[in-house]
């Protein structure tokens, strides 16, 4: 299958989960549909070579997969479609604007020309922010459109710049990897673009939060690692320490507020930290960072669909073991991801290292208060047999990730790039 | 065709970007902006390349149009307007629309210092070009950035589009159309969503059988 086809079905599956199934009365099999164009990815064979938006001057609007870019779809489609299996409630058009996100993911994943990269990271920005409008209409949700919207504005006009930046720090090049750091730091909800990200995950349901955390977030992170080593050292840099120093002090005080917060958004906020420090590897440069960005960034996705959705009647075992794989303690994969990514902060310098312990510290403490003092209460309906089998499943896949790390991680992303 | 008239014109386009309000805003702002963007690219690729602008905000009206339509007549709920704002705005000396034109007047040096500062593709010496598609782009992001509807956010997807796709083909020349026609038409996509979704609700309610 070609990327453009796969792109289409995750489309046709979105109209079909999100259109169809809710006039059959029928919204809950929603996640079937999903699992279903997530498998199609296996059909999908990848590019022994995978270019990325390349900073180059062979301009080109073929779409090419790698194996990271197929990984990341197959595992985060899966996850998707865990996290519709296991929502409490769904309106129905959760499934279509996640859908229509990955469908545009493909796009982000498989663009070989920065334009098209920009574009597809726009028009994913710009389904999620219509999306969350419409479910939550107010002031986190239309700031989010704002700064997503602007942020994807800003990588169509970074996209004009790159192609011919070079390794001079004149202005063209300047405007190129300033650009570029701001539009990946607002999609990434990075400080100080970043206040949208917590505001959402209070406004919205876990399942309409998904698309973002489990695609459109590693996505942009995935990418962005591939353009990083083609950009001329002129634009590299300047994006490279941004993405070094703010995704580090996101992540200090994402992990502060993670060991505060209420129980209800304690994990948005984790996962927000998280997040920033895969940002801080990927500025690092060095592999080690790198590497345990993609290591944090499949314990999210194993760990996230259970954790995104309120506690429920039933399932408080399964969550303790999800919450336990994110505690950074050894041997969950929280931990190996984490320190890796500190090795690569200790590689770039002392500072950014002593920055990525304190965030490391609060995310444990953010942990360990939800392991001890659950404090959530759990509402609702206990789940069907189905649903708790899916909870399980998930959990001891978020804690089996920390027994072989090296192992799953070249399984789903292939060689490390 | 002058530099500074292009520039004239697509200043004239990234102010209706800016000011324009109304049901039908997106579709004036594309038409608007594919106008202005219009002598830009004839000035790297002739009237073939002055037509992608033109088309891609003329696709706007119609799929908007068209979108309009089709929402008036699917039956479902009636959802979000895209022109109601989705906060209440706070009482202030200046209004949005105000805020709005002094950011496009910021956005006047902006574009000014980026057409004479930054080389574009081979047209370096085509600085009114480069201004015009670098103000519509501002004019559209500032439009993003005071958003209080998701009618604001069209507006800005549409302008920034067609001036992405403007620069792109500066930058790229005119083999790039396959890429430049691809982002041109995410303005036309954020009409006909908008279209859409005011078609929707503005959809007649079904009477209700009045008892007694």
């Amino acid at each position: 299958m070609s990327p453009l086809g796969l792109a289409l079905t995750w489309a046709g599956a979105g109209v079909l989960g999100g259109a169809m199934l809710p006039r059959l009365h029928r919204r809950r099999l929603a996640w079937i549909v999903v699992l279903g164009a997530a498998l199609a990815g296996l059909a999908a064979a990848p590019a022994a070579t995978w270019p990325g938006p390349a900073a180059s001057h062979a301009y080109g609007a073929s779409l090419v997969l790698g194996r990271p870019a197929l990984g990341l779809l197959v595992a985060g489609g899966i996850a998707l479609a865990a996290t519709l299996a296991i929502a409490p409630h769904l309106e129905g058009a959760e499934s279509l604007a996640a859908c229509l996100v990955v469908s545009a993911c493909v796009v982000v994943l498989g663009a070989t020309v920065p334009i098209i990269w920009g574009l597809a990271v726009a028009l994913a920005a710009a389904v999620l922010a219509l999306r969350w409008i419409a479910a939550a209409p107010g002031r986190a949700t239309l700031a989010a459109g704002r700064v997503m919207g602007l942020g994807g504005a800003v990588l169509v006009g970074a996209a004009v710049f790159v192609p011919a930046a070079g390794p001079a720090v004149d202005n063209r090049t300047a405007l190129a990897g300033g650009l570029l750091a701001g539009g990946v730091c607002a999609q990434l909800a990075l400080v100080p673009l970043g206040g949208w990200a917590p505001s959402v995950a209070r406004a919205v349901s876990g399942a309409d939060l998904a698309p973002w955390v489990m695609l459109l977030a590693p996505s942009v992170l995935l990418t962005a690692g591939v353009l990083l080593p083609a950009l001329p050292g002129g634009a590299r840099v300047p994006l490279a320490n941004v993405l070094l120093v703010l995704g580090l002090a996101s992540a200090v005080f994402g992990a502060v507020q993670a060991a505060r917060a209420s129980p209800a958004v304690r994990y948005s906020r984790v996962v927000i930290a998280d997040l920033a420090l895969v940002a801080a590897g990927l500025g690092t440069g060095h592999t080690a960072g790198r590497l345990g960005g993609l290591v944090l960034i499949l314990a999210q996705l194993c760990a996230g669909p259970l954790l995104v959705h309120p506690a429920r009647p039933g399932l408080g075992r399964q969550r303790a073991l999800a919450w336990l794989s994110l505690t950074g303690l050894p041997p969950t994969p929280a931990f190996w991801g984490r320190f890796l990514v500190l090795e690569g902060c200790a590689a770039a310098s002392g500072t950014a290292l002593a920055a990525g312990m304190v965030a490391s510290a609060g995310l444990l403490i953010a942990a360990v208060r939800a392991l001890t003092l659950p404090g959530d209460a759990a509402e609702g309906t206990p789940p069907g047999r189905l649903v708790r089998a899916v909870t399980w499943a998930v959990a001891l896949a978020s804690i089996s990730l920390g027994f072989a790390p090296d192992a799953i991680t070249t399984g789903v992303f292939g060689a490390i790039m | 065709m002058s530099q500074t008239l292009i520039a004239a014109i697509g200043f004239l386009g990234g102010m209706v970007v800016a000011v324009v309000d109304g049901p039908r805003a997106i579709a004036v702002a594309s038409l608007a902006a594919g106008l202005g963007l219009a002598g830009a690219a004839a000035s790297t690729g002739g009237v073939g390349a002055a037509l992608l602008p033109l088309v891609g905000g003329t696709a706007a009206v119609l799929a908007a149009a068209l979108a309009r339509r089709s929402g008036e007549r699917l039956r479902g709920v009636a959802g979000l307007s895209p022109e109601v704002p989705v906060v209440a705005a706070r009482a202030a000396l200046f209004g949005p629309r105000s805020v709005r034109v002094v950011a496009a007047a910021l956005a006047l040096p902006a574009a000014s210092w980026v057409s004479l500062n930054v080389s574009v593709g081979g047209a370096a010496s085509d600085q009114g070009a480069i201004f015009a598609a670098a103000y519509v782009w501002l004019a559209g992001a500032a439009r993003l950035l005071r958003a209080r509807a998701l009618e604001d956010l069209g507006v800005g997807a549409a302008a920034v589009a067609l001036a992405g796709a403007t620069a792109w083909i500066l930058e790229a020349g005119t083999g790039s159309f396959a890429e430049a026609s691809a982002v041109a038409a995410f303005a036309a996509v954020s009409a006909a969503a908008a279209g859409w979704l005011t078609g929707r609700h503005r959809r007649p309610s079904a009477p209700v059988e009045e008892s007694g």
